[in-house]
């Protein structure tokens, strides 16, 4: 069977992506994301615009939050500060990362 | 189908209360979760746990997975004649259904018989996997064909797990972490739905020599004593082909010199950097006529590598107790 070659598209800083599509792909309400917005946990690019827009890489965000909400059953609040710990976590491991391809194997 | 033992899965006997599952399922999710543990297998692990949960926290569902009997794991039974009358599944075949699709058909069938089924449309699942790339794979780009197990729903609106094959151009700087997406490719939507998306995310394979961080490459440059101190021209492996790297007079140890634009590229353009960091290195036997020379350089030299020491020597050690 001949396969159809699709391509894939980077999901990070460079593609855009508004709140309604946040929602859809997520699974969250607008509401819910907009309460993220609010915590801090979800950047929109343009905090000061009226209707925000979000980078593709926070559809893996949202995503990551619907699943903590349904699988932890935790309220967003408590998703917010898990997302905030998670990209602690994140930040510290690169910076981890960092230090540890400088040593000697 | 294959049996799966929810109750062993969640650690429970099968007389279980419903604080009991609660309890069982909190316990595991906090140990296992993908987004928070870091345990190899995790993910799989917490698949099955959470079949289980949503199997067992629902009276309706729990009672007709007692219905199904006990067998062991792993065994193929088919439920009894007659087993799940509500739900989308009769007597018919059972090729390519889970035993969580069952239980998602009951739900389904519920929501039919209670009058909200008729023109029920349901998106498609998005289905996320990870992406193993090797770092030539990251740097030239690669074709990759990907086999998974797709949950979708068939004609009838039951959910089912088919099998699909997708070839895909993999891009230039796919690295550890980066996410990508293949819209439309998860599974297809029921009755007007739209599709799911597929997601993946890289994983980047250990490589042999370099190690990596983002788009920056880090290699070992083992250099003789003397190559240290003289410089040299080495020849040193970047993904793109080997280089001459000229290494100058009095490099020292974990000294970093910096091949620009010779790491891994990126994703919108541009590439990282490759960092030979220096390492000095003796020869596990020296032949007598080197034994020598050193020797004669030994004697010759006024180099006092440790001179920074000399402030300490002064103070007065402390006496030991």
């Amino acid at each position: 069977m001949r396969l159809e070659l699709t391509e894939l598209t980077w999901l990070d800083e460079t593609a855009e992506c508004s709140l309604s599509e946040l929602a859809r792909r997520s699974r969250l309400s607008e509401q819910d994301i907009l309460e993220l917005v609010e915590c801090g946990a979800i950047m929109p690019r343009d905090p000061g615009a009226a209707r925000h827009s979000f980078a593709g890489r926070d559809i893996a965000t949202a995503k990551t939050a619907a699943r903590l909400r349904d699988d932890f059953e935790i309220d967003l609040r408590g998703v917010a500060l898990a997302l905030t710990l998670l990209r602690r976590i994140e930040e510290l491991e690169g910076r981890l990362g960092r230090l540890r391809v400088r040593l000697p194997p | 189908m294959k049996f799966k033992d929810y109750y062993v899965i969640l650690g429970l006997e099968r007389s279980a209360t419903e604080t009991d599952i609660k309890k069982a399922y909190r316990k595991l999710a906090h140990k296992y979760h993908p987004d928070v543990s870091k345990e190899p297998g995790s993910e799989a692990r917490f698949k099955e746990i959470a079949e289980a949960y949503q199997t067992l926290k629902d009276a309706e569902k729990r009672a007709a997975y007692d219905r199904l009997g006990a067998h062991a794991p792993g065994e193929e039974f088919r439920p009894p004649p007659g087993w799940g009358q509500e739900s989308r599944w009769k007597s018919e075949s059972f090729e390519g259904v889970d035993l969580a699709d069952l239980f998602a058909g009951l739900a389904a069938g519920r929501a039919q018989h209670s009058g909200q089924g008729a023109n029920l449309s349901f998106p498609g699942e998005d289905y996320e996997l990870r992406l193993s790339t090797t770092l030539e794979q990251a740097y030239h780009g690669a074709l990759m064909e990907l086999n998974v197990r797709m949950p979708e729903y068939d004609a009838q609106g039951r959910m089912v797990h088919v099998p699909r094959t997708f070839k895909v151009r993999v891009p230039k700087g796919a690295t550890d972490g980066r996410r990508l997406r293949l819209a439309g490719k998860g599974g297809r939507g029921f009755n007007g739905g739209r599709d799911g998306d597929l997601y993946l995310t890289v994983e980047l394979q250990p490589h042999r020599l370099y190690r990596v961080e983002g788009h920056d490459l880090f290699l070992e440059l083992p250099l003789a004593p003397w190559e240290a101190a003289l410089g040299v021209s080495a020849e040193v492996p970047t993904p793109g082909g080997n280089v001459h790297l000229k290494v100058p007079a009095g490099t020292g140890a974990r000294q970093t010199l910096r091949l620009s634009g010779r790491g891994l590229p990126r994703p919108h353009g541009g590439s990282g950097d490759l960092f030979a960091i220096v390492n000095i290195v003796l020869p596990k036997n020296l032949t007598d006529h080197e034994r020598d020379l050193l020797q004669q350089l030994a004697a010759a030299s006024k180099f006092a590598p440790r001179s920074e020491y000399a402030a300490e020597y002064t103070k007065e050690a402390p006496h030991a107790t």
